[in-house]
């Protein structure tokens, strides 16, 4: 799995709700999702996750996020990279 | 009234309408949430999410929430054979009775469904906020159905006027407070500032909100006017097609009133499948009160979906999100705008809207009461009135159409009402063409996103 393409896509799936045009490579695995970071809601962030499903093929335990929290970006790539780690190789753009 | 049809099965499946459009909704837009914290908290289960945006057309109904559903579901169609004949029409009318349930609206289809997923995310309790109470009755069940606490902030002045909804929904297992409440760290704060005893949905909500993010275990469940809200509520219309079909009769028109969406688009979207399918060319029509033009005088812009001005902006029919509905009675039809989704259909000519005053829709609610024995929810006595003006013209042009029409709640917690309309003291409420302006200088000024 490379996770540095995974890592593109989810950060893309995060930012797709924000039209104003946010540099994906100014985004780091420290940046907040919240306040001083993203500025994203959790209904934003859910979308998100939901991209990541529909572009690898699988499906999140809805028990296992909603515990969950996140606050920064790199805190979403890792649960991502938890759950889909070695599962497929990911190709296509990104 | 005579029963049509209560033959047939619960169905199997939710119909979403996403997967047949030929277009691209336009997509939400976040706003900056300064002060929200750095960690983000899901208020939402990922399953509605998920339900929110995927376009497979049929969505297995779950066999848990199946089961609730059987309590009352299929619920009845009926034809109002005392209403055609007292109005000398050739239409036949039918409508889906709605009101056959402890919470008396159609809302328990999604309270049901809403629990169940929020159950199966690890969500303990829910909290919510509620106007004229049917919302928070419909949670009350669907939460205690699945094992969790709720508690409902529940607007001053209908918490005030309403007393039995007070009452119904500590029957069945909920906490009702207030709102403002001394609950809140924001209910306290209005409570000691004054000027806002009364409340309104949006407050109520944002002290639902702070109770979810402040109790463990706990999440906010916001009520209709979401595209998962509408897709389990198509469980209305799915079992009206059958029931229509047993008797081998199809509608030329399907009329519902219009508040947030779910009602309109629960009995609607699965005729509007066959018509964006090319099999149909059935009449979808909405009605919304005078007071509460968000179709018919509002504008098609991004907007929030609640007054609190913190939310996600849709692209949507609306009034703008500072709209204050003046008093009237259908206090389901007060939101400044719709769903997105009847919002799109709207703005492509699919479906269509008409508003009318409220006198005039107690004037037909208490003649089909008198006539077919059902006691209207306000709400509901708008789909009545639109179905009788339709049923009228038809008489006119000496047309025979089947016009189908949801009765989507009873109204016997709305007594007051019915009171107020038979003692001569109810009053037309309408809103100047200034006062929409004005209200929609309001509107978040942004640049539109292109769809792709």
């Amino acid at each position: 799995m490379d996770r540095l393409a995974l890592r593109r896509f989810t950060i893309r799936a995060l930012l797709a709700s924000k039209h104003d045009g946010v540099d994906i490579d100014a985004i780091g695995d420290d940046t907040q999702l919240g306040s001083g970071g993203l500025a994203m809601g959790s209904l934003a962030l859910l979308q998100a996750f939901v991209a990541v499903e529909n572009k690898f093929g699988i499906i999140f335990d809805d028990a296992a996020v909603a515990g969950a929290t996140f606050s920064t970006v790199g805190e979403v790539v890792n649960f991502v990279d938890s759950v889909i780690g070695k599962r497929q190789p990911i190709t296509g753009e990104f | 009234m005579s029963t049509a049809s209560q033959a047939g099965i619960t169905p199997s499946h939710w119909y979403n309408i996403i997967g047949d459009l030929p277009f691209e909704l336009p997509p939400d837009i976040a706003q900056d949430r300064q002060g929200a914290g750095g960690t983000v908290k899901f208020q939402v289960p990922l399953a509605l999410v998920r339900q929110s945006v995927g376009r497979e057309c049929d969505i297995a109904i779950p066999a848990p929430v199946r089961e609730r559903y059987n309590a009352w579901r299929p619920t009845p169609l009926l034809r109002a054979e005392r209403l055609e004949q007292a109005l000398g029409t050739t239409a036949r009318i039918y409508y889906k009775y709605e009101g056959n349930n402890v919470s008396g609206s159609h809302k328990l289809s999604t309270a049901i469904a809403q629990s169940y997923y929020y159950s199966m995310a690890g969500t303990r309790r829910l909290t919510t906020g509620t106007g004229a109470g049917q919302w928070g009755t419909a949670l009350a069940v669907g939460s205690r159905s699945f094992g969790m606490a709720c508690k409902v902030y529940m607007v001053g002045a209908s918490f005030r006027q309403k007393p039995y909804r007070k009452t119904i929904m500590e029957l069945l297992g909920a906490e009702v407070v207030a709102s403002p409440s001394g609950d809140t760290a924001s209910g306290a704060k209005s409570l000691r500032e004054g000027g806002m005893d009364s409340g309104n949905i949006a407050f109520a909500v944002t002290e639902a909100l702070e109770d979810a993010l402040s109790t463990e275990g706990t999440q906010l469940s916001v009520g209709s006017g979401e595209a998962y809200s509408i897709l389990h509520s198509t469980v209305i219309g799915l079992e009206a097609q059958n029931q229509l079909a047993s008797l081998g009769i199809a509608p030329d028109m399907v009329i519902a009133s219009l508040g947030a969406g779910s009602n309109f688009g629960g009995i609607a979207f699965p005729y509007l499948r066959d018509r964006l399918r090319g099999t149909s060319n059935v009449r979808c029509l909405t009605v919304e009160p005078e007071a509460c033009p968000k179709l018919t005088r509002g504008v098609y812009r991004y907007d929030y979906t609640d007054g609190s001005g913190i939310t996600p902006l849709q692209k949507m029919y609306t009034l703008g999100y500072r709209f204050r509905t003046a008093g009237m009675h259908a206090g389901g039809l007060r939101y400044h705008a719709c769903s997105k989704l009847i919002s799109a259909l709207y703005h492509r000519g699919l479906i269509e809207a008409v508003a009318y005053p409220q006198t005039d829709v107690f004037a037909s609610a208490t003649l089909f009461a008198r006539l077919e024995g059902i006691v209207p929810a306000p709400e509901a006595a708008h789909a009545v009135h639109a179905a009788i003006r339709e049923a009228e013209r038809a008489r006119d042009a000496g047309d025979s159409p089947v016009v189908l029409f949801c009765l989507s709640g009873h109204g016997m917690f709305d007594l007051a009402a019915y009171a107020e309309y038979l003692e001569g003291r109810m009053q037309d409420v309408s809103v100047t063409d200034a006062e929409i302006r004005a209200s929609l200088e309001a509107l978040p000024k942004i640049e539109e996103p292109e769809l792709v």
